[in-house]
């Protein structure tokens, strides 16, 4: 059995080519190694408008990708071809994904983290973003909140596997740089649509997700668009 | 059989063309044993005989279609599942957009699970083959469903009167046993009548590559009267296959995979074909009358998981698709000559098919929580065709037709996007169609033909994107054609500019289960070929095509679609004492086509060889045979198709979206050989 692999065309053969067939380009887009930032939250600490003071002592996020979109393409060549095959794919452009970290991991949004995740992106325009949250790890939130000179701990643990799609990030991303998405936390919005004087439902003493509604206003918060901010750091090489 | 008066062009032209000599003489036309070509329609016309398709290296019928110009087949990496074809800037997928058909019968299935159009010619032996018309683009009257990148016509035949029985083996390993039966009136002008049964079988090389065949057929040919002919033709096919789906190219390149190996699990199908075709034709007077009736059963069943476990982390993508059919049609038609100058044609045709269809996660027999959709539909098609052929000058002829009709389809379907619904939803939808069709031959110097056309084809929708009734949306194409065919001595050369515009590209999202209008699209090329011919015993041939396939509204280009399809070709037939010895080399060249995500796929191509060999006949009139092929002779695995697509081989943890590029790799370098003895 001949186990060699086929090879791609070098720099001899396109050249070869283009000159017998003209016209015949084959500039293709380049795969670029990415790298994910973790950011520390900008603040720990804060006081709502109610004048409630929130304390975070700990927050732990778990993501289980992250990943990058082009512009659906509406024409012809999105879908082309597989109107007639029903069976397997190949004859269409394989969607508009076209950069992904894959996790899970679970994020220290307090202290952050460099170099958390590697993952890949095609060279190309992007348009938007997806976070998608993991149930392992799960979310974890823990800290304080003084409402009426009264101190509440909470401990919020989450597992929550919500997709945050169409999260705006139009970068380019094209060869000869090293590029590192950045991810940060709003804790304030995370924890900004909880109602800080919601009943200690089961009377331990802190408020947890078993007390109704801390799971759905915490969710709300961690999966809102709002409470994230990705940017892309490039590096020239 | 297509037996066809060349009218007023002239027996020299078509004896030019490599075909069986005529007889321009009255008697000769009504000779139904004279064998004319019909006069080509396109400079990139194919019409081959045996002789020729005996030398065109290949073990299949499909690698018999490479000789049309353009034409490039991919087989995935197995045997026993239809091809994919691309022709003129269409990836045609499975068949959707090539029409071929069998004494006259259409084979492409309507609403196969797999794929519209589904193109199989497995069943079909490629030793028997023994005549191939081919017209790359949109041509006469008769060419109707799935043909907006071209059609083929194929007949059987054998002309050589014994038995045989062939014993063969090939490297992979693989075995082949054979007999054949052909009357001892039979000769190239009557080879209707024969019978014939093989078995092969092989291991593959590699993974997941084997299969397991058996074909048996007979036909029989009758001339009850000297104007009337008769043929019945059945064939019975049984096919089991393995199918090595695609590799990742990083896996391949990085050492990963070996060009043959295969992820677990692979694919593999089952497929199972009764066809019985009828025909006959007549001739009275001046008039022409061709009748055909064909029915047919098919069976087909194919596990397959191109993408691992992306879809279905836990579970697994393979998935099962079944399509169980039966079919049958008719098609009558005449032509009758006026004032020797006007040739009128008018026919019609219809077809209705039985389709139980369905799609089902999962591997083997699905049960019913897994099923995703099932169906039956009854597509029926009827159409009418007419139109002239006028002849104002010998060295003109002016063709106009009209083919007109309707698609009636009827869908009952239980399963939808992966339930079973409460009610079975019933769909009845009607489209009509009308296609327009012109050309002018035009011989302008002695050996040298003008050719123009213009063509409306056709794709029917497939069952599974109907879920309203009313009126089901069709796939138009506007075609032209402009070539050029000159013959120099033996020598031929021709050339062809064509185009294809299709206004509204209809696809059909899986997905959302809904069409999507993806806008105009238009194709552009050429091709160009050569036959020289080399002492008296060599002849050589070259064939290169341009495509350029684009999107009008931005002018993105179509991905998948080869712009660069190279053929060349060196034939030998001569005796050698008391022997008949033929064979023929051909190479292909695929340049970089492009692919979705602005990825170019490799260039790639092969190297076949075939060599045949008769022995001379002994006192009782047996001899030995000798048959050689061999595949791919650049020794190394080549890359047969390119697919970019997500997936996810990794078990477990986060899935993969990323698009990235898969191949399927062509035939290995093997060897077969086949000993024969006529008895």
């Amino acid at each position: 059995m001949l186990t060699k692999p086929p090879k791609r065309p070098g720099l001899v053969w396109r050249a070869t080519l283009t000159t017998m067939l003209g016209a015949c380009a084959t500039k293709e887009p380049i795969l670029l190694d990415l790298r994910l930032d973790l950011l520390p939250a900008p603040s720990t600490r804060w006081t709502t408008p109610d004048g409630v003071e929130v304390s975070v002592t700990a927050a732990h996020v778990g993501l289980s990708q992250i990943q990058l979109s082009v512009p659906m393409q509406a024409n012809a060549t999105s879908v082309l071809g597989g109107a007639q095959a029903t069976a397997h794919p190949g004859h269409d452009l394989g969607g508009s994904v076209r950069g992904e970290l894959l996790g899970p991991w679970e994020l220290d949004l307090v202290n952050g983290a460099e170099g958390i995740a590697q993952g890949q992106a095609w060279e190309d325009n992007y348009e938007r973003a997806a976070l998608s949250f993991s149930s392992e790890p799960a979310s974890h939130l823990q800290g304080t909140a003084m409402v009426d000179g009264r101190e509440v701990p909470f401990d919020l643990l989450l597992a929550n596997t919500t997709t945050i799609d169409g999260f705006p990030f139009p970068v380019q991303l094209k060869a000869g740089a090293s590029d590192t998405i950045q991810i940060q936390a709003d804790l304030t919005s995370i924890l900004g649509s909880i109602d800080w004087n919601t009943p200690d439902a089961n009377g331990d003493g802190t408020l947890t997700t078993v007390d109704p509604p801390m799971t759905e206003t915490t969710s709300f918060g961690l999966t809102s668009i709002n409470s994230w901010n990705l940017s892309l750091m490039v590096h020239p090489k | 059989m297509a037996l066809w008066s060349p009218l007023a062009l002239g027996a020299d032209e078509v004896a030019q063309e490599g075909t069986t000599p005529a007889s321009t003489s009255g008697a000769a036309k009504a000779d139904l044993e004279v064998l004319v070509a019909a006069p080509a329609n396109s400079a990139s016309a194919v019409h081959l005989e045996r002789d020729r398709l005996h030398t065109f290296p290949g073990r299949s019928t499909d690698d018999l279609l490479r000789a049309v110009p353009g034409l490039h087949t991919s087989a995935h990496g197995g045997r026993g599942k239809a091809y994919q074809y691309f022709l003129r800037g269409f990836d045609a997928v499975h068949g959707a957009d090539l029409s071929v058909r069998l004494h006259g019968m259409p084979l492409n299935e309507v609403s196969n699970a797999h794929g519209h159009g589904y193109l199989d010619l497995a069943f079909i032996p490629s030793e028997l083959v023994y005549r191939l018309e081919a017209s790359p683009g949109v041509h006469g009257p008769l060419q109707g469903d799935f043909g907006l990148a071209g059609s083929a016509d194929l007949t059987l035949g054998s002309a050589t009167p014994g038995t045989v029985l062939e014993l063969g083996a090939g490297t992979e390993p693989s075995v082949l046993l054979g007999l054949r039966w052909t009357p001892e009136t039979a000769s190239p002008r009557n080879s209707g009548t024969f019978a014939w049964a093989q078995i092969d079988q092989g291991a593959g090389v590699g993974e997941a590559r084997g299969w397991r065949q058996a074909r048996a057929g007979a036909a029989w040919a009758s001339r009850p009267f000297q104007s009337m002919q008769g043929n019945l033709l059945l064939l019975a096919y049984q096919g089991e296959f393995e199918s090595p789906g695609v590799i990742r190219a990083e896996q391949l390149e990085s050492g990963g995979m070996g060009a043959y190996e295969a992820y677990t699990p692979a694919g593999f199908g089952a497929s199972r074909r009764l066809v019985l075709i009828a025909n006959g034709e007549a001739q009275l007077g001046e008039s022409r009358f061709f009748a055909l009736l064909w029915g047919g059963l098919r069976d087909l069943s194919l596990v397959q998981n191109f993408t691992g476990w992306q879809q279905r982390p836990i579970l697994g993508d393979s998935t099962t698709q079944i399509s169980q059919t039966g079919s049958l049609g008719a098609r009558v038609f005449g032509r009758k000559t006026y004032y020797e100058r006007i040739e009128v044609q008018v026919g019609g045709e219809t077809r209705g098919d039985w389709v139980e269809g369905q799609l089902a996660w999962g591997r083997g027999e699905p049960s019913p929580h897994e099923t995703i959709e099932a169906l039956r539909t009854i597509p029926l098609e009827v159409a009418g065709f007419g139109g002239l052929r006028i002849v104002p000058d010998p060295r003109i002829a002016a063709e106009l037709y009209l083919r007109g009709g309707l698609f009636h389809t009827q869908v009952q379907r239980t399963y939808f996007g992966g339930q079973e619904l409460d009610q079975p939803e019933v769909v009845v939808a009607r489209t009509p169609f009308v296609l327009p069709r012109s050309q002018i031959r035009w011989q302008v110097l002695p050996g040298s033909t003008l050719f123009a056309s213009y063509g409306r084809g056709l794709r029917s929708p497939t069952a599974f994107a109907m879920r309203e009734s009313g009126r089901a949306p069709l796939t138009t194409s506007e075609g032209a054609d402009l070539g050029i065919e000159q013959h120099l001595g033996k020598s031929r050369v021709h050339m062809s500019g064509f185009g294809t515009w299709i206004s509204n590209e209809l696809l059909f999202d899986h997905t959302a289960a809904r069409f999507l209008s993806a806008g105009a699209t238009r194709r552009i090329g050429a091709d160009a070929g050569l036959e020289i011919p080399i002492g008296r015993w060599f002849r050589s041939q070259a064939d290169l095509t341009f495509t350029d396939g684009r999107t009008l509204s931005d002018g993105a280009l179509l991905p998948y679609v080869p712009r660069y399809l190279a053929g060349l070709g060196l034939y030998y037939a001569r005796p050698l004492d008391q022997w008949r010895l033929n064979g023929g080399l051909r190479g292909w060249f695929l340049a970089p086509r492009p692919l979705p995500q602005g990825l170019w796929s490799a260039p790639t191509g092969t190297l076949d060889l075939t060599l045949h060999a008769e022995g001379p006949s002994n006192a009782k009139g047996h001899a030995w045979l000798l048959d050689l092929d061999a595949s791919n002779l650049l020794f190394r695995p080549y890359i047969d198709g390119e697919f970019v697509f997500a997936s996810d081989w990794e078990r477990g943890g986060s899935t993969t979206a990323l698009p990235t590029r898969h191949l399927t790799i062509g035939n290995p370098t093997t060897m077969h050989v086949v000993v024969g003895r006529r008895f």
